[in-house]
């Protein structure tokens, strides 16, 4: 269900664990100035990355699991990115999100 | 009589016509053919290359090598150019005096004035005075609230310097505001217990205070002797989104010049001497001012010095001379910027430094076409012979060209040097080849950019720019917009590219689509117009006047050059624009054109 518009809108993180690739994306998010909504919830990176974005106003969703992320954004069915979650590549992603809506080049 | 044909074997490009005089001599033009040019021009090995574009002629013409009565080849111009830059201005940060990056989320606004600290000492300092506080690797909720606690404590905190990229998540979790810079990589350099100043400016906007000199010296309660010494940093600063100064004994920025050597524009009967820091002006006038110049060299043992020799040197293995032989027929000097990294730099920072740009042509000794034109006629069975000037058989072929008349102007601007030829009713022929073309575009394209590509500057020289908007769709710098059908790769989001084809080149350095523009039409206008401006002056001098300017060669065919040219040169009352050879071939063939035009013996006259 997409969030009503007269909310802020938002990136939406689906995660399995809340750990610390989970801290790192929001880290990255806050960073560039862009809001996410977060729900914790079973499946794989790719279904839950999916789902994230069809919830988000922005059309931008993240998938997180146990071994991997992946960046899901209106227009693209497959992920625009996946990357296997090292120590510290969670910033990346969660940076990338807001640099796509922002329209800026991804680091 | 038998069909004929004019071949012309230029440094890339090997072009054919074919032509047939009836018995009235009245010329009929045949066929076309070009291939690329096999081996160094004016060399055995351009047969190959030769025969390539012949078959390719005949081909063109419904006819077959036995047809052909008579080949000509024109006297190739023996005549290479190089180019490169000197810089000539360098900047120093001494003592990590001043931070002056670019940092892409800054937090907080407005200015902070402390004495720099780690916040890992604060609180064990005096309360009265106020911090600036450096934090290197810490996390940033830990470092929000060691500072809320410290100023609970009644600490006074101005201002924050973070090593990582944290600046917006530390001031989201603040009590009270502060401005905070952040990717200070080099923060370990940075000098503690000095009375410091931190300045973030607001959106939109680039700092006011810390770029301003007076406000320096408010801040740092400085004389005007020490506030004239602190200008080149407020110079650096002017433009940017936030700064940092520390306030050290000796510590400030530099601005060195690097004195780069002198020039001796040598004629037969004297010498004259230009200082490279003078500029490019100074050269170019001193230039102006020599009647005809025999050589160029550099003061010994100095950067300009060792520029020349080793253009000398490159060019003297080009033409197979020893470098001592090898003597500058001209030059041409352009002001350059160039990015450079701060020396001393802590955050990257890039200052643009001044340089000269050189570009040089050599005169080499006459090409052996004698022997190329024996090789060819004995591979081809038809006679072959050398014929005509090669800029004045350029000039009578663009006379073919619709709309021209003489006098006529030719200038064929090449990769490695322009080359204007004159040509009027009364049989005066003036030719000359100057330093600086296509290559030196580029290479300015590649310094001023800091692309440190020379491929990626060419495709930039020859290609408008876009920037990829989405992944589906591009906007052209004309403004027009292209969807793709097929989503873009993500590494091209939100780039610069340059569309070759069907290629998207990203652009990966930090430069905005304006920079983009505006330096690729200054390095074009820099370099041609500027010679332009030369040949039509060196006319003037010889009392002839041009009215009809005819553009040939590789620069000719570029997408905004012609324009520009025309636009400056229609105020001065002259015609200019790209050659159409034979009403159809646009810029090329001129000189396998001219070739077939051209009667016996070297007088152009009877081609008229």
């Amino acid at each position: 269900m997409k969030e009503p518009y007269n909310e802020r809108p938002t990136i939406c993180i689906l995660y399995r664990d809340d750990g610390i690739s989970l801290r790192q994306v929001k880290a990255g998010i806050e960073e560039e100035g862009l809001f996410y909504t977060l729900q914790q919830e079973q499946g794989d990176c790719v279904s839950l990355g999916l789902k994230a974005r069809k919830s988000s106003a922005l059309g931008v969703g993240i998938g997180i699991d146990a071994m991997s992320l992946t960046l899901f954004v209106d227009g693209l069915e497959k992920p625009l990115l996946t990357m296997r979650l090292t120590s510290s590549n969670g910033r990346q992603i969660g940076s990338n999100a807001a640099r796509y809506i922002k329209g800026l080049p991804l680091k | 009589m038998k069909p004929y044909a004019g071949v012309d074997i230029g440094n890339s490009t090997t072009e054919v016509a074919i032509g047939m005089k009836d018995a009235s001599g009245q010329l009929t033009f045949l066929g076309v053919g070009s291939a690329k040019t096999t081996g160094t021009k004016g060399t055995i090995s351009n047969v190959t290359g030769v025969v390539t574009a012949l078959e390719k002629a005949l081909e063109d013409a419904s006819l077959t090598r036995s047809d052909l009565g008579l080949i000509h080849i024109n006297q190739a111009a023996p005549v290479i150019g190089d180019s490169a830059m000197e810089t000539i201005t360098e900047t120093l940060i001494t003592e990590s005096t001043m931070v002056g990056h670019n940092p892409d989320t800054p937090a907080g606004e407005g200015v902070g004035i402390g004495i720099t600290i780690d916040i890992l000492d604060i609180n064990r300092s005096d309360k009265t005075l106020s911090y600036l506080a450096l934090v290197e690797d810490m996390d940033y909720e830990e470092v929000a609230r060691r500072i809320n606690e410290l100023i609970q404590a009644g600490y006074k905190i101005s201002g924050v310097v973070l090593q990582k990229d944290d600046a917006v998540l530390v001031h989201n979790r603040l009590e009270t505001s502060c401005p905070i810079i952040d990717e200070v990589y080099g923060i370990h350099k940075i000098p503690r217990h000095r009375l410091g100043a931190i300045e973030v400016a607001t959106l939109g906007k680039s700092i006011q205070t810390l770029s301003n000199p007076y406000d320096i010296a408010t801040i740092f309660k400085l004389d005007s002797s020490e506030t004239k010494r602190v200008l080149p940093i407020a110079k650096s600063l002017v433009g940017n989104r936030s700064a940092l100064i520390v306030r050290t004994k000796g510590g400030e920025v530099i601005e060195k010049s690097i004195p780069a050597g002198k020039i001796y524009l040598i004629e037969e009967e004297k010498s004259h001497l230009v200082d490279v820091d003078e500029g490019a002006n100074k050269i170019m006038e001193a230039l102006k001012g020599t009647k005809s110049l025999q050589d160029v060299k550099g003061e010994k043992d100095t950067n300009i010095g060792i520029m020349l020799d080793s253009m000398k040197e490159h060019l003297g293995r080009l033409t197979n001379k020893e470098m001592d032989h090898i003597r500058v027929n001209d030059l041409l000097a352009v002001d350059s910027l160039r990015p450079i990294k701060i020396q001393g730099g802590i955050a990257g920072e890039i200052a643009m430094e001044k340089a000269v740009s050189l570009a040089a042509m050599v005169k080499a000794k006459g090409l052996p076409m004698l022997q190329l034109a024996s090789a060819i006629e004995s591979k081809l069975g038809i006679t072959t012979r050398v014929i005509g000037v090669e800029a004045i058989m350029a000039a009578v072929g663009a006379l073919t060209t619709p709309g021209t008349a003489l006098p006529l102007t030719l200038c064929d601007m090449g990769g490695g040097s322009t080359d204007f030829a004159y040509i009027d009713h009364n049989g005066h022929v003036f030719t000359k080849h100057l330093a600086g073309a296509g290559n030196m575009v580029t290479m300015l394209i590649n310094m001023e950019l800091g692309l440190e590509d020379f491929y990626l500057a060419e495709k930039i020289k020859k290609l408008p720019v876009a920037k990829v908007e989405s992944l589906f769709h591009i906007r052209m710098e004309s403004g027009q917009v292209t969807y793709v059908k097929d989503p873009l790769p993500p590494t091209l989001y939100g780039r610069l590219v340059i569309i070759d084809g069907t290629d998207y080149i990203p652009i990966h350095h930090n430069v905005t689509m304006e920079k983009v523009i505006t330096l690729r039409k200054e390095a074009k206008k820099r370099v041609f117009l500027s010679n332009i401006n030369r040949g039509l002056h060196m006319l003037e001098q010889e009392g002839l006047s041009c009215s009809t300017m005819v553009l040939v060669g590789g620069s000719a065919l570029d997408f905004e050059l012609p324009g520009m040219l025309l636009d400056h040169l229609s105020r001065k009352g002259i015609t200019v624009g790209r050659g159409n050879i034979q009403g159809k071939y646009g810029p090329r063939k001129a000189v396998a054109t001219g070739l077939l035009l051209m009667q016996e013996g070297n007088s152009y006259e009877g081609a008229l």
